[in-house]
């Protein structure tokens, strides 16, 4: 039985970080007047319905995308600074969430933001179809770059679970072409 | 536009039966594969199950690594390498409980590379963590467990369940983690690259990144970990090389 020492206190700390990466996407759709239509949790974490995502601008989806790791990448120093001139340790606990979490989103993998942002750069210069195709690629790359390093940090430290958790990315790239867009 | 629906419904219907095809001619395949390897090669299949369930067993401190992020985005240097070792344990660590990574020594072979009985001089002052007998010196040894011969990378210092474990000199705590083979344990890290490791605790006291001095208490001796009995193992480093910790009590 795998053993994490995750006790509560890392655990709230991600969900914070979690609910607050998502506010931030919420919270640019509401900007820009986009009705949410529901919230569900996915596989990779919460998933936002909001079709109407899609009449936005690329400038616009583009932000909404990159809100939700703005707003850990950008809480992440200050909280820390914070943090270690008061003595907080579950601040610093927060901010290294916070870190850990916008960072992954960034990952070009889906159906991380990573990944949509990169689709928006290229469909905007390029078309949907030529972003749709650098996505699948970028993704499929990135996930097998993520497994093989999953693979080695496997043998070389016994830490399995990162293996399994590249897998999580990579497998779901397989049959990328059927995932409807998502916010 | 019936028409055009019964296609579409058909071709749909198609793809799923032959998605459930595929699945179940890779799961007959998976299944027999097994059943070979079982019946031809038990040893081998043996063995990876074995691995395996080291693999799943390994801890990995969430809170630890998570911390050490938080510092390293505040600006304190050396605190990812801290999370990377709460996240993966230390690599010394796994050296020290005796892995296979060491080759077994040739009668009067030299130390391994990056151990060193030389005794280089500190440049602050240190004490002994606690008042205790050694019980397992500073090189080659019998491994307990194993058997075999392998590399003690630190000392062991017997004393009584609960006994404090005191820092070794002026530093900063770096990772604060609990590992299948150390049991509870932190490393501190002391001016000019030193890091002292104290593993085995029943109790730590300290907290990743405070500030300790000279004789603060870290924590509490235990057998936690692959431990026979309540001791401290204690180790010192010196940037990539390990000392021979005797030579500084």
């Amino acid at each position: 039985m795998a053993l994490t020492v995750c006790p509560v206190s890392a655990a709230l700390a991600v969900l914070l970080a979690a609910a607050l990466h998502e506010g931030g996407h919420l919270a640019a759709l509401a900007a820009f007047r986009v009705p949410v239509e529901g919230v569900r949790l996915g596989w990779s974490g919460a998933v936002i319905r909001a079709r109407g995502a899609c009449r936005l601008s690329y400038g616009r989806e583009l932000a909404v995308t990159l809100a939700g790791p703005a707003v850990n990448l950008l809480s992440a120093p200050p909280l820390a600074a914070l943090s270690v001139r008061l003595g907080w340790d579950w601040g610093l606990l927060l901010a290294g969430a916070h870190t850990v979490l916008g960072v992954y989103n960034l990952l070009p993998i889906p159906p991380l933001d990573g990944s949509r942002t990169l689709y928006l750069l290229v469909a905007c210069r390029f078309g949907p179809a030529a972003g749709e195709r650098v996505r699948a690629a970028a993704g499929l790359t990135a996930a097998l770059a993520l497994t093989a390093l999953g693979a080695y940090l496997t043998l070389r430290h016994s830490a399995a679970l990162f293996l399994l958790g590249a897998l999580g990315l990579l497998l779901p790239q397989l049959g990328l072409d059927k995932r409807r867009r998502t916010v | 536009m019936k028409r055009g629906k019964r296609t579409a419904a058909r071709r749909t219907e198609t793809r799923a039966v032959s998605w459930g095809r595929v699945r179940a001619v890779v799961s007959g395949a998976v299944f027999v594969v097994l059943v070979a390897l079982k019946l031809l090669l038990p040893g081998q299949l043996t063995g990876v199950r074995g691995a395996l369930g080291t693999w799943l067993a390994r801890d990995a401190d969430f809170v630890a690594a998570f911390s050490a992020v938080g510092r390293a985005v505040s600006g304190e240097a050396r605190a990812l390498e801290d999370a990377y070792v709460a996240v993966f344990g230390a690599e010394e660590a796994r050296e020290v409980a005796g892995e296979a990574a060491v080759e077994l020594p040739e009668e009067g072979a030299d130390y391994p590379e990056h151990a060193t009985a030389e005794r280089r001089p500190l440049s602050f002052d240190h004490a002994a963590p606690l008042d205790g007998v050694v019980t397992s010196s500073f090189g080659w040894r019998t491994h307990p467990d194993t058997g075999a011969e392998a590399f003690h990378y630190g000392v062991d210092l017997a004393a009584d369940e609960g006994a404090d474990v005191r820092a070794f000199a002026d530093g900063t705590v770096g990772v604060v983690a609990e590992s299948v083979e150390l049991g509870k344990y932190l490393t501190v890290h002391h001016a000019d690259g030193v890091l002292t490791l104290y593993a085995h605790c029943s109790r730590i006291t300290a907290a990743s990144g405070d500030a300790v001095r000279l004789g603060d208490k870290l924590a509490e001796v235990g057998h936690t970990g692959n431990a026979t009995g309540p001791h401290l193992h204690f180790e010192l480093r010196d940037g990539e090389d390990w000392l021979d910790p005797k030579h500084y009590f």
